[in-house]
């Protein structure tokens, strides 16, 4: 983190220099607005604070700190500007136009460490908030049970494949997971139990995809998986794929046929001359899901309505 | 030659307090200052020759300032009154006060010199 000091005076711009480096600050000192500009738009110079006189050529002070509060900075840029002791009227065309505080000159090195030091509190404080909210994002778009994406992650991403498929021309499939059984395997074993086989699955899923392709926990016991740039014979691969994966993690499941846990998947594509809609899609999906279920769960269903179980399809 | 104090063209004390109690930084400083009089004189002087008024007082404005940083009264004092003149338009006021500013940076220059660090 750097202070920058614009100032066009350079007995005025040294004392300052001097003053915060005693106080152990990395400083750059620039004569005028206009260079003050091009340092605080550099992202590596890392300037968090602005000392900037108001009567400086190129570009004076309001007009510097208009260009940063309108710049829409990812840091708080903190503004003290440097003024002439009864030019009260710069004082409030300043605040006005977004300066955080002021100092007079002639200046007093001591009042200046605490005004510089108020302000690094307050940019201090912004990127806390800034790095909290950058978590809190990250948290809203986590199953915080499985550590996938979750629903709402899955509904930004379908909306964005969508619009690519219909601007590149190119299919995706959408892959509906559901765990067979899992009220039972809950009511049987308990919630912990659950979740932990929540857990498993969806570590399995994740290794089982490619690496192009991602994995979301839909609901309770459902996954969605989307698989870019994939068609039917594909997705119907990718889909057996992770049938076969699940049943091969030999999850005890006392409710089923094979005596552990199994899941059902439904298959879908979307194509460029397809309706638009999510809803839509999904719908595809789980209708293909159904199907599976309807077939005797731990097997996989496609969009025409072929299912098919342990790599062999079947038409109904 | 050694300045008496009431040779001082600054508030040494207040100087001092300034550059943190730095001698040779103030020494620095007001070097600078010494230098930077015949300067803006001169361009106070052209702009005073075009009736460019407010330049005069810009200039005045910034002299004044770097004099008050270093606690040299008498020069900011100077200085102001051309940055007064400069606001009124009376700039066939302001030569005499010029020649009074070239006086007190040589005097401001010599003290530098003069300053034991």
């Amino acid at each position: 983190m750097r202070i920058l000091i614009a100032e066009d005076e350079r007995i005025s711009r040294e004392l300052l220099r001097r003053a915060l480096e005693n106080i152990r600050h990395e400083v750059i000192a620039v004569t005028d607005g206009l260079e003050a500009w091009n340092h605080i738009v550099d992202e590596s110079a890392d300037i968090r604070l602005v000392i900037a006189d108001w009567m400086m050529p190129g570009l004076d002070g309001i007009e510097l700190t208009r260009r940063i509060r309108s710049a829409g900075f990812r840091h708080y840029v903190y503004v003290i500007m440097l003024t002439s002791r009864g030019q009260r009227q710069d004082v409030i065309d300043g605040l006005s136009a977004g300066a955080d505080d002021y100092v007079i000159k002639p200046f007093d090195p001591g009042e200046l460490f605490f005004r510089v030091r108020c302000g690094l509190r307050i940019v201090d404080l912004e990127e806390q908030l800034a790095a909290r909210n950058r978590e809190l994002e990250r948290m809203a778009m986590v199953d915080g049970l499985t550590a996938i994406p979750n629903r709402r992650a899955f509904d930004d991403d379908l909306g964005r494949r969508i619009l690519e498929c219909q601007r590149y021309r190119r299919p995706f499939a959408l892959l509906m997971i559901d765990i067979d059984q899992f009220k039972n395997y809950n009511d049987t074993l308990g919630h912990a139990a659950g979740d932990s086989a929540l857990r498993r699955i969806a570590l399995v899923l994740k290794r089982a995809l490619r690496g192009t392709d991602d994995v979301y926990r839909y609901g309770g016991e459902e996954f969605a998986c989307i698989l870019p740039e994939t068609d039917e014979d594909g997705a119907m691969l990718v889909a057996e794929r992770l049938r076969a994966a699940v049943e091969a993690e030999k999850i005890p499941h006392p409710g089923t046929a094979p005596g552990v846990v199994t899941v059902s998947v439904g298959v879908t594509v979307h194509r460029p001359q397809h309706p638009d809609s999510p809803s839509w899609i999904v719908e595809n999906a789980d209708r293909a899901l159904y199907r599976a279920k309807r077939a005797g769960r731990n097997r996989i269903s496609g969009p025409q309505q072929a299912t098919c179980t342990g790599g062999f399809p079947v038409l109904k | 030659m050694i300045e008496t104090m009431s040779d001082c063209p600054l508030d040494l004390e207040e100087a001092l307090a300034r550059t943190g109690g730095d001698r040779q930084f103030l020494r620095e400083l007001l070097e600078m200052l010494g230098e930077d009089v015949p300067q803006r004189v001169a361009a106070i002087r052209e702009a005073v020759a075009r009736s460019d008024a407010e330049t005069v007082r810009s200039e005045a404005h910034t002299l004044k300032g770097a004099a008050a940083n270093l606690a040299a009264g008498r020069l900011a004092e100077l200085s102001l009154g051309v940055e007064e003149r400069g606001r009124a338009g009376t700039l066939d006021e302001v030569e005499p006060l010029l020649a009074s500013i070239e006086r007190e940076g040589e005097r401001i220059a010599r003290f530098a010199r003069s300053l034991p660090t």
